[in-house]
């Protein structure tokens, strides 16, 4: 839309226009970052990159993708750069705009959710909104689920595609109904049948205690988390992150496996051993979760700041207290 | 009160529909597209008898679980039929559901089975709807959920045998028997989902369908 620029045209030299031109400009680069990454980057584009696949990104794109510039880069390698959301500022606003990997913003933009011009409250529950993050295949989030159960992978889950919320909505739901099912049926089968007068009852008290608690922990350890990582330290720019949500989704996807074989060796195992055994298999799927988490969330933890430590210790003592839940009040 | 003219009387008694001109029948196959618009003003279910109503309610969900349940090769006609969504179908096969299985459960609590059975069935069927559109499918939330209850018959029928003749048989049968119903049910309400949104998305949309009967089925076994 404009000419050029803003800064090319320089008006004539009179005594009244010549200071008042630039003091403005420098107030905006203090005091407002959108205005600064915005400005200076649409200077050093023109310069450096002819690639006329940038010609048509939006104008109001905030997002930066700064990644590279850290000096510890070398030993991750290549990361590819999947996701738009997460953009860790490091302090260092004007350094991050001369970013020498100039090729990946192209695949950043193609995969970046777009945005709304409208910025009102109600599109947050619109089926349109939420339409972006289920916009994978089957085969992309078969791949993503195999991924985050054995978490083994180079890179991050989200390389084949965008950030996905059908995945974690289905964990969550899926875990739930294994609780309930495989929980009654490791009890059918393990019930102590000798005594005629008590009769085998089914228990839907897992299902009823279970769903509540699953849900609570899918919806609110993810905004806690949201909402804490920007006001402290790591900032985010300005939006709603549903990657969080999708990482912590992915990660209860170890636990239906776990169910699965605690349900799998009720009638194999004699009674003692089965105890430990299913200590055994809860912690190991904690920890498998856990893993993934950090392993996806890399980004943030390489800042050292305190707050991150104390969220990454919220998030493990939530999954302790959903380890301890499980064995003695969904599956007993 | 007597001086009413006779056109009226005949109204009254026969129904607005014989008023002289050609019956203009509803045709439950074609749904109510096929009236014409006068003579869909003039289908004044006020005038007629409250059998009449009832019949032809009853046709209706009998003519929709026909098309649902026997695995046509037409597709296109599935699509038509279905696309005159009522409720009342999913309605009564979700009450008879819960109340089979509230009888005919092994816990203490027949209340809790009723309530979790009937909760389900509803949220089940709009969650599934929702995913539905999310993925991008071109059918309607209610289209949705009305086939999804339509497709709750084989298992209502499984529930009711389960109910009242395989109380004390072996627990293979019953297994079995859910097992066949819940195939069935999954079979014909997943070839209507799977068609409504594109070839990679299948698996995904036919996922929680897979899952909410599963879930049922678990039910009539518990």
């Amino acid at each position: 839309m404009a000419d050029s620029p803003l800064g090319a045209y320089q008006p004539p030299v009179v005594e009244a226009n010549r200071p008042r031109e630039q003091v403005p400009k420098k107030e905006d680069d203090e005091f407002n970052l959108l205005d600064i990454d915005f400005n200076n980057y649409d200077q050093s584009e023109s310069d450096v990159n002819l690639d006329s696949s940038l010609s048509d990104k939006k104008q109001d794109n905030p997002v930066i993708a700064d990644e590279d510039i850290q000096p510890d880069n070398g030993k991750f390698g290549d990361r590819p750069h999947g996701d738009q959301e997460e953009d860790i500022n490091m302090n260092q606003p004007s350094d991050s705009l001369i970013n020498p990997n100039r090729q990946n913003m192209a695949d950043m933009e193609a995969n970046e959710p777009k945005i709304v011009e409208n910025r009102s409250l109600l599109r947050y529950f619109t089926v349109e909104y939420y339409k972006e993050y289920f916009d994978v295949t089957t085969q992309e989030v078969v791949s993503r689920l195999i991924r985050s159960c054995i978490p083994l992978y180079p890179g991050s889950i989200y390389d084949n595609g965008k950030v996905d919320l059908y995945g974690p909505i289905w964990i969550v739901i899926s875990l739930n109904i294994a609780i309930t099912i495989f929980g009654n049926i490791a009890r059918y089968v393990s019930f102590d049948s000798k005594d005629e007068d008590v009769k085998y009852t089914s228990h839907l008290e897992g299902l009823v205690k279970s769903v509540p608690v699953i849900t609570l922990y899918f919806v609110c350890m993810p905004a806690f988390l949201n909402i804490f990582l920007n006001f402290t330290g790591v900032q985010y720019v300005g939006k709603i992150t549903f990657k969080l949500v999708s990482i912590y989704g992915y990660s209860f996807a170890s636990f239906i496996p776990a169910i699965f074989l605690y349900m799998a060796s009720a009638p194999v195992l004699p009674h003692k051993a089965f105890n430990s055994f299913e200590w055994l298999i809860l912690f190991a799927a904690g920890f498998i979760s856990l893993f993934f988490m950090f392993k996806e969330m890399v980004q943030v933890l390489r800042n050292n700041i305190e707050e991150v430590k104390v969220a990454a210790a919220v998030v493990c003592l939530g999954h302790l207290i959903l380890i301890l839940m499980m064995k003695w009040k969904f599956l007993s | 009160m007597t001086d009413y003219p006779k056109e009226l009387d005949q109204k009254i008694v026969l129904g607005n529909t014989n008023t002289g001109r050609s019956n203009p029948s509803y045709d439950p196959e074609k749904g109510r597209e096929s009236l014409a618009k006068e003579e869909q003003e003039k289908f004044d279910t006020l005038t007629e008898p409250v059998c009449e109503t009832i019949k032809r309610d009853l046709l209706m969900i009998w003519v929709k679980l026909t098309y649902v349940m026997v695995p046509r090769t037409m597709i296109k006609e599935k699509a038509k039929q279905l696309r005159d969504w009522d409720l009342w179908g999913p309605l009564v096969l979700c009450l008879l559901l819960s109340l089979c299985l509230s009888f005919s459960a092994n816990t203490d609590d027949g209340t809790l089975v009723f309530q979790i059975v009937f909760i389900i069935v509803w949220a089940g069927a709009a969650i599934v709807a929702i995913n539905g559109q999310l993925l991008g499918g071109n059918i309607s939330f209610f289209q949705s959920v009305c086939v999804l209850g339509y497709c709750l018959f084989p298992l209502t029928v499984a529930a009711f045998v389960n109910m009242m003749f395989l109380q004390f048989v072996y627990f293979f049968i019953r297994v079995i028997v859910v097992g066949v119903a819940f195939i069935w049910s999954s079979y014909s309400s997943v070839g209507f989902i799977a068609e409504m949104v594109v070839p990679e998305k299948k698996g995904l949309a036919a996922f929680p369908v897979f899952l909410f009967y599963l879930f049922l089925s678990w039910f009539i076994l518990l």
